[in-house]
């Protein structure tokens, strides 16, 4: 089959689009797919990259919330949201706690769960631990509640208010 | 021995099924910008601080020596070379504020400003997960000082990809998959192991294609698992596949040992006959060789063959021979070298 657009070269690219059911098919060679951008989404030199595969998620979490991307960019180092959502890389560390309601679901996506559970700084072990136990107890407390354990309750929250006014209590 | 690729020279548990093991942490330093915001002095201020660091390194006790390269000040030729060798990624090769700081014995490399500030990698032969986990971890500890890595209490350690974040951690193994590879099973490998948290992909090229029939296995979560985890699980799958190599190994050759012999011993008269050879040939040749070594068919240390497919690999070729040749030229200097050291190999352990 010949390059519906060129009539010269091999179709070897074929895309099929379905649109509330109204099906199109297009069969290009490699380089006019290239060029009329229906191969985007893949990176031909290196296979599916990872930035690109990233960039889909991005756009998943754009489509779901589309108002709120706009005019988004970090205080720290002004990489805005769309430059991260083409090039899955953010900016600086600042950017996670500014990207944070959207850096959430993605990480789910991509780990699993949004709790680091490995190394801690030497520096900052104490306090680190602390937080973990704290999110740990938190969670054994809504157990507590919904299972109607009162008693349990109460022991639970009092520990979480010992250990919450423990040095340098908050959010850090 | 080559100039870029020490860690050929010994060989590891589970060799030869495991050529390598590779352990590395992406860290980024507060109060920067991540490498692709920065500003070029922002760059050179964290070459600076390695550089800072790394000349101390020799009087710190129980720590290696490291030497910094600023990729700027390196001829492309070696650029390329490290990474043939593995030793950088080739993204950090076209930094011109990137930099690589080695030990001498090069188990050690710390890429600065590749896609995060810091890169520490550590590379050792054959399957030494937690021994390369644990001098990376002692590099990262040493280089954090007072804390002076981004560290997010739930997320971990802060990185320029999400993909990285948490732990930092990708750990990856080479595997020289020959009969798995051969009998078509390594597919099912390969899709097995992504329901395992882990990702693999053929070395030079994909799938069963896969030039000299290597591949890698590395972890894909770094977030939520603790790094003896993520190793550990790495590990159990390493072996087991490793096991089935050996199994099939086994049993093809209890079938077809004749067969197998006279494709080890074809590979190895290609090798020693040939006058051109070019990369990918010499990889494939390279790959029945080992077999042969791996399954007793013939004596030949494999730490030389990983040796020799490092020095096969056009810019470690060009460093080991000090001139810069054309594609037909490298392949004629191929053919030489590659013959000369199989040729001596194979004399000193008849």
């Amino acid at each position: 089959m010949l390059c519906e657009q060129c009539r010269e070269r091999r179709a070897t690219v074929h895309v099929k689009q379905v649109v509330n059911r109204d099906a199109t098919e297009k069969h290009l060679c490699e380089e006019c797919a290239r060029q009329s951008g229906e191969m985007d989404f893949l990176n031909l030199t290196g296979g599916v990259n990872i930035s690109s595969l990233l960039a889909g998620f991005m756009n998943l979490e754009q489509a779901a919330a589309p108002s709120k991307q706009k005019g988004e960019s970090c205080q720290a180092c002004g990489a805005d949201y769309r430059r991260f959502a083409e090039g899955g890389r953010l900016g600086c560390a600042g950017c996670y706690q500014t990207f944070a309601k959207h850096l959430g679901p993605l990480l789910k996506r991509i780990h699993g769960t949004l709790l680091h559970n490995g190394k801690v700084p030497r520096l900052r072990a104490q306090e680190v631990t602390r937080k973990r136990q704290l999110i740990q107890l938190r969670q054994e407390l809504k157990d507590a509640v919904g299972q109607e354990q009162y008693e349990r309750a109460a022991e639970l929250r009092d520990r979480i208010r010992r250990l919450e006014t423990e040095e340098g209590g908050g959010e850090v | 021995m080559s100039k870029w690729a020490k860690w050929t020279e010994s060989e590891g548990p589970l060799s030869p099924s495991v050529v390598s093991t590779r352990v590395r942490l992406a860290r980024n330093f507060t109060g920067l910008p991540f490498p692709g915001t920065m500003r070029t002095e922002q760059a050179l201020e964290v070459v600076a601080r390695i550089r800072g660091v790394v000349e101390a390194s020799g009087k710190q006790k129980g720590l290696p020596e490291f030497r910094l390269f600023p990729m700027a000040e390196l001829p492309p030729v070696d650029r390329l070379a490290l990474v043939e060798s593995h030793l950088i990624s080739p993204d950090l090769a076209n930094k011109h504020e990137g930099a690589v700081a080695l030990t001498e014995d090069q188990s050690v490399a710390i890429m600065v400003n590749e896609e995060d500030h810091v890169r520490i990698q550590c590379l050792l032969a054959g399957l030494q997960l937690e021994e390369a986990w644990r001098l990376a971890s002692q590099v990262d500890d040493w280089l954090d000082g007072e804390g002076n890595f981004s560290f997010h209490e739930e997320y971990g350690y802060l990185t320029a990809c999400p993909t990285n974040v948490g732990t930092g951690l990708r750990a990856s193994v080479m595997l020289h998959l020959p009969v798995l590879a051969m009998t078509s099973q390594i597919e099912k490998v390969i899709a097995t192991i992504g329901q395992l948290g882990l990702m693999a992909r053929g070395l030079y090229g994909e799938g069963t294609q896969a030039a000299g029939h290597m591949f890698q296995i590395s972890n894909q979560v770094t977030l939520g698992f603790s790094e003896e985890e993520l190793i550990r699980n790495l590990k159990a799958v390493v072996e087991q596949i490793v096991t089935q190599e050996r199994l099939l190994t086994r049993n093809i050759l209890a079938q077809d040992r004749m067969r197998i012999l006279d494709r080890v011993h074809r590979s190895i008269g290609l090798m020693l006959g040939a006058r051109v050879l070019d990369s990918n040939e010499a990889m494939s040749l390279l790959s029945d060789i080992r077999l042969g070594a791996s399954a007793g068919l013939i004596k030949l240390p494999q730490h030389v063959l990983t040796e020799l497919m490092v020095l096969a690999k056009p810019h470690v070729l060009q460093t080991e021979c000090g001139q810069t040749l054309d594609a037909f030229g490298r392949d004629v200097k191929r053919a030489e070298l590659l013959r000369e050291r199989l040729q001596n190999a194979l004399q000193s352990n008849r």
